[in-house]
């Protein structure tokens, strides 16, 4: 891209170094503050320049054991939650991409009013109903739940990616004597790759941070960290803020690596299917 | 291809099995954390160990905050098949409206009795026992005291402890300062998103909230006093600026930073204060009793009814083996694991614990916290209601303090609100 | 994809045309029972999972239902004693504010950052990812840290605010200034959300149409209004809809800030919503306050669900 005059260019990073730091700046304290002795986190000045220290992290293991098992649920949750969620939506959304038909334009319109109830009524009827079904405490009520929160959107998404795919590809699939299965998984799925991955960026972000329906749904065995974060904030003796951010830390890194890691196929995807509807 | 789909049926398949593998059986407690790590962990060794080794059970711990403890506990408890054995409930989320799922723990006392049961502080257990059915077994208690930063007092030239309410409102006064390089001092903070630490100052003035026969008074002078007191403070900065969205929390963070001076709090909080990891004033902050005004008291020295919450054992009613479920109940209250638990930094609920040298090496404010536990006295009775009435008296309070209304006028909409929801 | 350009480019010169002619290009083919099969998962865990619990719900909603006692049915008692409250009626009113704040606001912010990044921008991806990090951290903290920040003559950024001269925010007393940063703390989390997908959008507006309206000496701001809008118009449609039903729960915000306080003055419908549920154990009640927030969320969406409907369903 032609590089602007020096004036426009000099608006242009101004404006971007605010937008960086406006985005930027608490998540920084947070991360900061995770190697500040505890004293020192709120106290008045705060000092940026400090001797930081690794306490904090080392009492989130010794004092919350149970931190990093919790992690593993939440990644088994997320990546389960997410892997149903784009299948489903995947399927979805290529027959609203295809078809056209009163009964499809009514059930898109479902799944978009359907999210419009808030989800933490959900739990009133739904936890004796598993609880019967012994399936509280489990991974699968998580990812089944979670899935079902997201599925809309995802198919929204999935439908404006299957929409760019021309038609010509499947017929000539077709021709070639491909079933419909095979022209999803053969033709298809390879060209909206990056609408998965768009996708999936929306559903990981909920499932690793969401609290209310790990909070009713687990106990001990598919217990996830936003779990043991909420207990840290509800001590009988003051919240040990160092613990919390070190855990904050540690909870935030793998998602921002994945963003970063992922973000040009989100970006390139979501410009190639170019949510266009 | 094949391999995510692969990948993606055993992960989905592998949850659906992970009930069946969890199947052995373990004497489920639901607790706050404070519970399992006062029983198991500190100086005082592990007070579960000998009861394990002759049940063979191994104790599994569900640990949540505050509230997510009671509201998982009775979502529990209102299944036909319950997963929990034991827990710990604090009284002001019982009530007579949640005790039919508790089991009625006296014909339990009456077969195995706990060891010398009747040490167990009475109040304490009518503070868990609704029309006449008794639901748990005391466990720990954390009782109210006078906190304050004498770092703080030599600064401004103050010293001693206060002996009436009105020392305290004085050296608050005195405590709220604003530094030259621009600093500001409060001189009281409090928590105000519940009443329990405001009953402590209504009770100063010898008023009180709702009483134990389920009767609102703070519509009477003294509690009016005691909150047209706050509506001052507020205006003049004895509070700090932004204590209306104060919990807990904050008032611990304020405390430890020096930006308050004086407060109430449990006396255990008095090991926060001097951690010299979290507190910027390590060992300057002392603990004493609260006193009385002495114009209501008639003389100095009087203490006020401390406000105290109780914390017991309990047994649920779909509880799957009730008697196991009792004998860890009757193990974890006897005296020695009293002691134990104490010694671990529990409130005990044994007065003679204190009497213990283990216990006052580590709880050096053991007399002053035995001196108030007679009188103490709970936030407010339980019942159903009790989560509303008090939202709506601080929300009457905190009106009053912004000067939307004047504070008779705001008890007195109080009290028209709330005793529709008091129990009959 | 080159019929795609080929319609693409023809549309360009015509402004209004491309609604129409990109809207007819794509025939539908009539569903076949195959493809209800390949659609049956995607609903069938949004019935069993949302609506039937929803249905069970709205049953529940007119009864009194509390631990301890059996469910009692009372009728239209919950909903009369939820239009009887005037706590319910100001977090109601509370949420339209912030909800429309909110979207609004994410909306000029999300569109301004992504025309922004979108021209020319150094370090383009690392700023991207950057800016979409709100989106990733746990609220708790991030409101721990918002409200540190800003508290009351030591905060620092109360204290950059008031040296600059805007003054600063009460958020503690005035539930306006309260609210308002509520809706700032949303805004900041959230706006990602909308930023990429407009960003995305912006994409896919080809690059010769906009040159050519600069060659026809279209000002920035007539090319923004008529080559690039028309193009993104759809994508902010999902967007704006999406946020709206999201948005209108918005809890932790507010929770976190003030619980709602002081005097109840800056609650919204989902903190009142918990307070029923979780504090009161009132379920029937808390049931009738979601029903409620179903219906305000309809209400305020409505225009945009009629736009959306009328864009890509009428051709059935």
């Amino acid at each position: 891209m032609r590089r602007p005059g020096p004036l426009v260019a000099t608006l242009r990073l101004s404006a971007a170094a605010v937008a960086i730091a406006w985005s930027v700046f608490p998540i920084a304290m947070v991360v900061l503050s995770s190697f500040k002795p505890q004293r020192d986190i709120f106290a008045i000045p705060p000092s940026l320049v400090f001797a930081p220290t690794l306490d904090n992290y080392r009492r989130l293991l010794a004092e919350w054991p149970a931190f990093f098992p919790n992690m593993l649920n939440s990644l088994i949750v997320t990546v389960g939650a997410t892997l149903l969620t784009i299948l489903l939506s995947t399927l979805a959304g290529y027959v609203y991409a295809r078809c056209r038909g009163r009964v499809l334009a009514l059930s898109a319109f479902f799944m978009v009013v359907v999210r419009m109830l808030p989800p933490i009524v959900v739990t009133l009827p739904l936890f004796p109903l598993f609880s019967w079904l012994r399936l509280n405490d489990t991974h699968l009520v998580l990812v089944l739940l979670y899935a079902a929160f997201f599925v809309s959107l995802s198919t929204w998404i999935m439908r404006a990616f299957i929409d760019q795919v021309p038609r010509e590809l499947e017929e000539a699939a077709v021709v070639d004597g491909a079933g419909l299965v095979q022209v999803l998984r053969l033709v298809v799925l390879p060209l909206v790759l990056n609408g998965i991955v768009a996708s999936s960026l929306f559903v990981i972000v909920y499932a690793w941070n969401e609290f209310i329906f790990a909070l009713v749904f687990t106990t001990r065995i598919a217990r996830t960290t936003p779990l043991v974060m909420s207990e840290m904030l509800s001590t009988t003796d003051g919240v040990d803020w160092g613990v919390l951010f070190a855990a904050a830390t540690v909870q935030l890194a793998p998602i921002l690596a994945f963003i970063l890691a992922a973000q040009r196929y989100v970006i390139a995807g979501l410009a190639a299917g170019a949510v266009k509807g | 291809m094949r391999i995510t789909r692969r990948a993606t049926l055993t992960a989905l398949a592998l949850p659906l099995a992970a009930p069946a593998l969890g199947q052995t059986r373990r004497f489920v407690v639901i607790s706050h954390a404070v519970h399992r790590n006062v029983l198991t962990t500190g100086p005082g060794g592990d007070a579960t160990a000998e009861w394990r080794r002759r049940t063979g059970m191994e104790i599994e711990w569900l640990t949540f905050g505050v509230e997510a403890v009671h509201e998982r506990l009775y979502r529990e408890a209102q299944l036909s098949q319950g997963g929990v054995d034991a827990c710990f409930m604090l009284e002001r989320y019982g009530g007579p409206h949640i005790a039919p799922l508790f089991e009625d723990l006296a014909t339990y006392q009456a077969a195995e009795p706990i060891e010398r049961a009747e040490e167990i502080s009475p109040s304490m257990v009518a503070a868990h026992t609704y029309r006449g059915r008794q639901v748990g077994v005391p466990f720990r208690h954390a009782t109210h005291g006078f906190f304050q930063n004498r770092a703080l007092m030599r600064e401004r030239g103050a010293e001693g402890v206060p002996e009436s309410f009105e020392e305290i409102i004085a050296l608050a006064d005195r405590l709220s300062f604003v530094r030259s390089d621009g600093s500001r001092v409060a001189g009281y903070a409090m928590s105000l998103d519940d009443p329990s630490s405001l009953v402590d100052v209504i009770r100063a003035h010898g008023g009180d909230f709702i009483t134990r026969d389920y009767r609102f008074v703070a519509d009477q002078p003294p509690a009016v006093a005691a909150v047209a007191l706050l509506r001052d403070w507020y205006r003049r900065g004895v509070l700090p600026r932004n204590v209306m969205t104060f919990k807990t929390e904050e008032v611990i963070t304020a405390m430890q930073q020096g930006r308050a001076a004086l407060t109430n709090q449990p006396f255990g909080r008095i090991v926060n204060y001097n951690d010299p990891r979290a507190s910027r004033f390590p060992g300057e902050i002392t603990v004493a009793n609260i006193p009385m005004m002495s114009s209501v008291a008639g003389q100095k020295g009087a203490l006020v009814p401390a406000k105290t919450s109780v914390w017991a054992m309990g047994i649920p009613r779909n509880a799957r083996d009730k008697r196991l479920a009792w004998s860890f109940i009757r193990e974890m209250s006897s005296p020695e694991n009293t002691i134990r638990a104490a010694v671990n930094g529990n409130g005990p609920v044994r007065p003679s614990a204190y009497d213990d040298p283990r216990v006052r090496e580590l709880a050096p404010y053991a007399d002053l916290e035995r001196r108030v536990l007679p009188t103490a006295m709970l936030t407010l009775p339980g019942f159903e209601q009790a989560g509303r009435a008090m939202d709506v008296f601080m929300e009457e309070v905190q009106r009053a303090m912004l000067g939307q209304a004047e504070p008779a006028a705001a008890m007195r909409t109080a009290k028209a609100r709330i005793e529709p929801l008091l129990p009959t | 994809m080159s019929s795609t350009d080929a319609a693409t480019r023809q549309a360009a010169t015509l402004p209004t045309a491309p609604r129409t002619r990109r809207w007819r290009a794509p025939g539908g083919t009539r569903p076949a029972p195959v493809h209800y099969a390949l659609l049956a998962p995607a609903q069938m865990l949004l019935v069993g999972l949302i609506l039937l619990p929803a249905i069970y719900v709205a049953w529940m909603s007119l009864q009194k239902v509390s631990f301890g006692a059996d469910p009692v049915f009372v009728g239209l008692a919950n909903y009369r004693a939820l239009i009887a409250d005037t706590v319910f009626w100001r977090a109601a009113w509370n949420t339209f504010l912030v909800v429309n704040a909110v979207v609004y606001g994410e909306l000029l912010l999300g569109l301004g950052l992504a025309l922004l990044v979108s021209g020319w921008m150094p370090f383009r991806r690392v700023i991207i990812a950057l800016l979409i990090a709100p989106y990733a951290i746990n609220e708790v903290s991030a409101v721990a840290m918002w409200r540190f920040v800003l508290e009351p003559d030591i905060g620092m950024v109360s204290w950059a605010l008031v040296q600059s001269g805007i003054g600063q925010l009460d958020w503690s007393a005035d539930p306006t200034d309260a609210l308002a940063l509520a809706a700032l703390l949303s805004i900041w989390m959230h706006t990602p959300f909308t930023f990429l997908i407009l960003y995305a959008a912006l994409q896919g507006v080809p690059q010769d149409v906009r040159e050519a309206a600069t060659v026809d000496g279209a000002n920035a701001w007539q090319e923004f209004r008529h080559v690039i809008l028309p193009f993104i118009l759809p994508a902010l449609l999902v967007a704006l809809m999406f946020r709206y039903i999201t948005a209108m729960r918005i809890f932790a915000e507010v929770w976190l800030l003030t619980e709602g306080g002081p005097a109840r003055m800056t609650e919204v419908l989902a903190v009142y919503l918990y307070r029923t549920a979780f504090r009161y154990h009132e379920f029937g009640l808390a049931s009738a306050t979601a029903f409620a927030m179903v219906l305000l969320s309809l209400a305020v969406a409505a225009p945009y669900l009629w736009a959306a409907w009328q864009r890509m369903f009428r051709h059935a």
